[in-house]
């Protein structure tokens, strides 16, 4: 057993990381996606690296399949089953709409269509005690006809059963009694806290992947069963933790994040090596960013995930804000006359105009071109030629509709996409409480070290590292992920009067939980770390705060310091506090963290060359054509120092280094460090 | 119009965009921290900033009603104060006949200085719970006084100096039904308010305080241009629409109203002459709502893109003659005004466009808000609450699609109050949130369907209700059908069951605008929401739509022969 394997399936490739546990070494891999079957593309990206599949500890793997299954529509006839009166809740979802003034504008359509949406009779009150016993008639009448429908995924969600699980669990059993072949599964089971729509939309979604997830991962057990690999696989969720295969076939709505997920936890073992713990990921692709927030080497979790409109599902993931800027992103001028920049974007195919493959809108990535930041001959290592007259025609044109000239064009087309994504990096730092200056932006994706210094500099980030293999982090990332799972625990009291003993025994109870799903996965694990949230509010108020607790055990200590960090976080945050006011608890997290490995480190290849420019090209930074040196970043060893303006080069990315700006390659693990020069004015 | 020094197109673009930034950081406090559930669930609330002068030139985009009618509250301020309210001071008012729409609304006005120099205002405004009045969430149908309809305060100062200014709190306080409100939601503001100061102060100091006048300045030519050409796009020509609102609920009789709308190349003239004279009800609307209504109703066709500032109100032109249901004088009640007379301006703006736009109109959505709200009263034990929610109809088809079903209107975009957390707050059961067979108006393309929503009160309770378009139900357009009206029914499928509200079985006619209806403990009273008017001819829609309809129960056997003419015959 030699190596373990990496895997994230992405829009356009599969990428691979993998490590050889005895000699140390790593090996980078990418082949096209193959939506048709994800599978594939994971057997090919094996196959391409030669690693022989019985020499394979442990695979651990990031899908987009569970969310492309949803975007598109693309996943097994699914019957819902609620409380009598409420067929359309789901559907009604919150009312609101998505654009303000579209008088054209549609809803998605629902996961579960109206007419395999059914009510049964029995009602259950906000202390879970029954107003209206279940009707079992009503139930069996249903199961009947789902059958008859020959509907296999069943979601049961009823009134008021994150109290009491009762009906739910009723229902359950007569609809398996009368159909033993289908898959039925309470809301209860899969979130049992306040708020129906969340609950019940978590629960359908879990249904209607249920089957989809499980043929998948089956197809690709089973397939690399047959070429020899006989060890762990495990997948990778959205709270950043991995799950086995054989347990996330039931937890399938797990996977809706999982894709960033890998990109996170990468940004977080390589920040370690540069001793970063307060880190902004930054994940630059083709038709989008995303954008995410580390502190103290913990990922920001979020409950406020919606997979499309007004579909929320509350469940703890990593937050990731996405916004439509990436190097496909086209500029245009709108009709008062304003410079914009995406966010349509023109993808890989027809691409930017100079792919030449026939796109004729100026995206980014031409801009990028023009200010000799990419090389037309180098770009993908040169395989992919770029057609620099399309793009200066392209640009130029637009220009001229503004009365610029191209380089001002394109130096503004980077500017406003830099500035969008400078405002979605405030909106997840300053608009939550956090200051800038204290982060580090870690840059990655095939656009990320492109615009990284330029974006921190419009936000006040002191640092940008790239990590090692920019292109193939999120696949990293994979690699190094442990068992997680999150458990959730009603608990509702005033601080002032809370039940110590209650409490503890609460998050006992929970952790037990956790505890036995981790061990239940026979996943060899070293240890179960545990950490705890508590939700927090201000009487009256109905959003919360999550706060960490200082200890697992807690005393009146701990909650006096909880008290503290909560009027400290909603200063921070909302620009105001109330130390009179009472504050309530009314949630409790515990994290279950079941470790398997060690993180493995990327070892990255040296050629025998040292910090020798290998070219010199004219490229444009403040608004002059400035001789700009080129390195090859397999060049530049540990310790070595590169002052911009400067451009690396690297198989999948380019690090552009502004004027004023210095580049570090850091001693621990060759990122990339770039800062401003010491004393310099910039 | 002055002309500002030039700004190059790229900063333009980058300080602009901060407005419309700072405006959705507002709401993000507002939203997380306020007490009333109409804030922080229903999203009931509007933030925005202002240059020196008073101009409106970022806005959140929660509630379009608020478009015009932040805009007067900031020179009512300014009226009373003068232009130099010191740093530190908050303004706060309501009073719809000094800049406001109705009570509920209440507005916050913060100047915002930048080295000693007023540089902005900062402007925050929602819906509170309750501030008094005839009955339960200051939701009174009957009243003839605007006495009734709860406290109104004038421009008058909240904090002083960065302090609150508590005789002014303690007054609000014994004014309301929820005085445990009062004081989160004054902090909520507070914080929105905060909130612009940190950022504008970062903006300014990053672009200095030239630039960033310069792009105030710039912005509102910006969206003076877009909505210009937006115009352009439309045929010359004179459009007239007429409708009726249902009631007053004083008087049971339609209640006539007009508009003249002129398209003249780039300029809009809007004229309400020839509208009823101010009524007896609370369906009057002071002008700074009127005008709002004209803004946002035309904005859905004037490129609803463009930045909301007072750039777009340049180039439209409105005429209220005085003394009307568009332009009240104290004392006329006004609360249902920035409902359904709000949507009532927008539905004559889009009829008059129905004649210039055949092709890009769309059918007309449900009416106002349809609020219904109770009051819990147990005053021996010292206990008062009150509560309500928004039910929602449909929206009209459109030359492309059905309409949405069951989604808020225009004038506002609130969220639902979430069933789950209303039993846990409230005395109630949430017993019904289904769909309406047959209440979308018939089309090529139909309107989307109202819902029937149901409430069980465990506790005795008074119920008020403000609906519209329960007489007329909401108009199809180019040969579509209208959708449904509404009504509402007490004790459904019981021996008891009586409608209250709408058409009754008889065919009568009962008001829908009504208060301190006494229900009793146990009782359900149930609110059918009216569906959207069709698009086109309902002999051209396509067979799949309507087997589609069949199959999920959108449009019945009965309802296909009816409004569509047709038989089922796959069935």
């Amino acid at each position: 057993m030699t190596y373990r394997v990496g895997i994230d399936i992405g829009g356009t490739f599969t990428d691979l990381f993998a490590y050889n546990t005895k000699t140390g070494e790593s090996i980078c891999m990418s082949s096209p996606s193959t939506p048709e079957n994800y599978a594939n593309g994971v057997l090919n990206v094996i196959d391409k690296t030669g690693i022989p599949y019985e020499e394979i500890e442990i695979i651990i793997h990031g899908t987009t399949v569970a969310t492309n299954a949803i975007i598109m529509g693309n996943y097994a006839d699914t019957a819902f089953v609620t409380t009598a009166g409420m067929k359309d809740l789901v559907e009604i979802g919150r009312f609101h709409r998505k654009a303000l003034y579209d008088p054209y504008q549609k809803k998605p359509n629902p996961i579960v269509k109206r007419h395999n949406r059914y009510t049964v009779r029995g009602r259950l009150d906000k202390k879970g005690e029954v107003l209206i016993p279940l009707n079992e008639e009503d139930v069996r009448g249903v199961a009947k006809e789902i059958k008859d429908k020959g509907i296999k995924a069943i979601a049961i969600g009823m009134m008021n059963s994150y109290t009491n699980g009762d009906h739910e669990q009723r229902a359950k059993k007569i609809i398996e009694e009368v159909y033993p072949e289908a898959y039925v599964v309470t809301s209860e089971s899969i979130l049992p806290s306040i708020g129906a729509l969340g609950r019940f939309t978590t629960t359908i979604i879990n249904a209607a992947l249920y089957e989809l997830v499980g043929t998948y991962i089956e197809s690709l057990q089973n397939r690399l069963i047959e070429r020899g690999f006989n060890k762990t696989l495990l997948l990778v969720q959205s709270n950043g933790g991995a799950i086995t295969a054989e347990l996330v076939k039931k937890k399938p709505e797990t996977l809706l994040m999982s894709g960033p997920a890998g990109g996170v936890v990468g940004a977080i073992i390589t920040g370690e090596k540069s001793s970063q713990k307060d880190i902004i990921t930054f994940d630059m692709g083709g038709t989008s960013t995303d954008i995410s927030i580390i502190e103290g080497g913990e990922p920001h979790m979020t409950t406020d995930f919606e997979i499309d409109w007004d579909m929320p599902v509350p469940i703890p993931i990593i937050e990731v804000l996405s916004i439509g800027a990436g190097g496909g992103s086209i500029a245009w001028i709108d009709s008062g006359g304003s410079l914009k920049v995406g966010p349509k974007s023109a993808g890989a195919r027809p691409g930017p105009v100079c792919y030449g493959l026939g796109g004729k809108a100026p995206t980014v990535t031409d801009a990028n071109l023009i200010l000799g930041y990419l090389d037309a001959e180098a770009f993908l290592s040169g395989d992919m030629k770029l057609d620099l007259e399309g793009a200066k025609k392209a640009i130029a044109e637009l220009g001229e509709q503004m009365g610029l000239d191209m380089y001002q064009t394109a130096k503004g087309i980077l500017e406003i996409v830099n500035e969008n994504m400078a405002n979605a990096v405030k909106e997840i730092t300053i608009g939550k409480g956090r200051d800038p200056r204290d982060f580090a932006l870690s840059a990655f994706g095939g656009a990320g070290s492109l615009h990284a210094v330029g974006v921190s500099d419009k936000v006040g980030i002191p640092v940008v590292f790239v990590p090692p293999e920019p292109g193939n982090l999120c696949a990293y990332g994979d690699i190094n992920m442990n068992l997680q799972n999150e458990i959730s625990g009603f608990f509702y009291s005033n601080i002032k009067n809370i039940d110590l003993v209650a409490m503890n025994e609460k998050f006992a109870e929970m952790d037990g939980e956790g505890r036995q799903m981790i061990e239940a996965q026979n996943a060899d694990c070293k240890k179960i770390v545990v950490k705890h949230m508590v939700s927090m509010r201000y009487v009256g108020q109905s959003y919360e705060l999550e706060i960490p607790c200082p200890s697992a055990l807690l005393t009146k200590a701990d909650t006096d310091k909880l008290l503290v960090d909560f009027h400290e976080t909603h200063k921070k945050i909302y620009f105001v506090c109330d130390e009179e006011s009472d504050v309530e608890i009314t949630k409790l997290r515990s994290t279950n963290i079941g470790v398997i490995m060690d993180p493995v480190q990327i070892q990255s290849e040296h050629a025998e060359a040292r910090n020798v420019a290998i070219k010199k090209v004219k490229a444009y930074f403040d608004n002059k054509e400035m001789d700009t040196l080129v390195y090859d970043r397999k060049t530049l060893r540990p310790g070595e120092v590169v002052s911009g303006p400067a451009i690396v080069r690297e198989a999948k990315a380019s690090t552009v280094i502004l004027p004023g700006k210095v580049c570090i390659v850091n001693e621990a693990d060759n990122s990339l460090l770039i800062k401003n020069i010491e004393g310099g004015a910039r | 119009m002055t002309t500002p020094r030039i700004i190059d197109p790229i900063t333009f673009e980058v300080v602009r965009s901060s407005f419309d930034y700072i405006t959705k950081m507002m709401s993000q406090t507002l939203q997380k921290i306020s007490f009333s559930p109409i804030m922080y669930d229903q999203v009931d609330f509007s933030n925005a900033l202002f240059d020196n002068q008073a101009r409106l030139v970022g806005q959140t985009t929660n509630v379009p009603v608020h478009l015009a009618a932040m805009h007067h509250c900031v020179h009512a301020a300014i009226e009373k104060f003068g232009d130099c309210i010191p740093e530190g001071d908050v303004v706060i008012l309501n009073d719809p006949y000094s800049g406001g729409t109705h009570n509920m609304d209440v507005t916050f006005v913060m100047p915002l200085y930048y080295g000693g120099k007023l540089s902005a205002y900062a402007c925050s405004r929602g819906h509170w719970q309750d501030l008094g009045g005839k009955a339960a969430s200051s939701e009174s149908p009957t009243a003839i006084h605007i006495a009734e309809e709860g406290l109104r305060l004038p421009p008058v100062k909240i904090y002083e100096g960065g302090k609150p200014v508590d005789a002014i709190i303690d007054i609000i306080r014994n004014n309301t039904r929820t005085p445990y409100f009062i004081d989160g939601d004054i902090r909520a503001h507070i914080g929105a308010l905060n909130t612009a100061k940190k950022y504008f102060d970062e903006l300014v100091d990053k672009y200095g305080a030239e630039t960033v006048q310069d792009c105030m300045e710039e912005t509102l030519n910006y969206t003076e241009r877009r909505t210009r050409n937006a115009i352009k796009a439309l045929p010359n020509g004179v459009y007239t629409a007429e409708d009726y609102i249902d009631a007053d609920g004083i008087n049971n009789e339609p209640i006539y109203v007009t508009m003249k709308l002129t398209i003249k190349e780039e300029d809009v003239i809007v004229d309400f002459t020839g509208s009823s004279p101010t009524v007896d009800g609370p369906v009057n609307y002071p002008p700074a709502g009127t005008c709002s209504g004209v803004y946002w109703g035309l904005k859905f066709f004037l490129d609803p893109e463009a930045p909301p500032n007072s750039g777009m109100y340049r180039p439209i032109e409105i005429i209220i003659p005085e003394n009307t249901v568009f332009n009240p004088r104290w004392p006329a009640p006004v609360y249902y005004g920035n409902l359904i007379t709000s949507e009532k301006v927008a539905d004559l703006v889009w009829q008059c466009l129905e004649k210039a736009i055949p092709a890009q109109i769309v059918g007309m959505p449900y009416a106002d808000c349809n609020p219904i709200s109770f009051g819990m009263v147990n005053s021996r034990e010292g206990e008062s609450d009150t509560f309500g929610e928004l039910a929602p109809g449909g929206w009209g088809g459109t030359p492309f699609g059905d309409g949405m079903n069951t989604t808020y209107s225009r004038h506002g975009n609130c969220m639902d109050f979430q069933p789950e957390t209303m039993e846990l707050l409230y005395p109630v059961i949430c017993t019904e949130r289904e769909f309406i067979t047959d209440s979308g108006g018939a089309g090529k393309f139909r309107g989307g369907v109202g819902m029937k929503v149901s409430w069980k009160m465990l506790k005795d309770a008074t119920l008020n209700l403000g609906m519209g378009r329960t007489r007329i139900g909401p108009p199809g357009v180019c040969g579509g059908k209208s959708g449904k009206p509404g009504y509402i029914v007490m004790d459904e499928g019981t021996e008891k069951e009586k409608i209250i509200g709408g058409y009754t079985k008889e065919g009568e006619y009962l008001m829908t605008m009504f208060d301190n209806y006494s229900m009793k403990k146990g009782q359900i009273v149930t609110q059918y929401t009216q569906g959207g008017g069709g698009w086109g001819d309902p002999g051209e829609r396509n067979g799949e739509m309507i087997a589609e309809d069949l199959l999920n129960g959108f449009v019945s056997e009965d309802g296909l022969k009816r409004d569509y003419g047709l038989t089922n015959t796959a069935g």
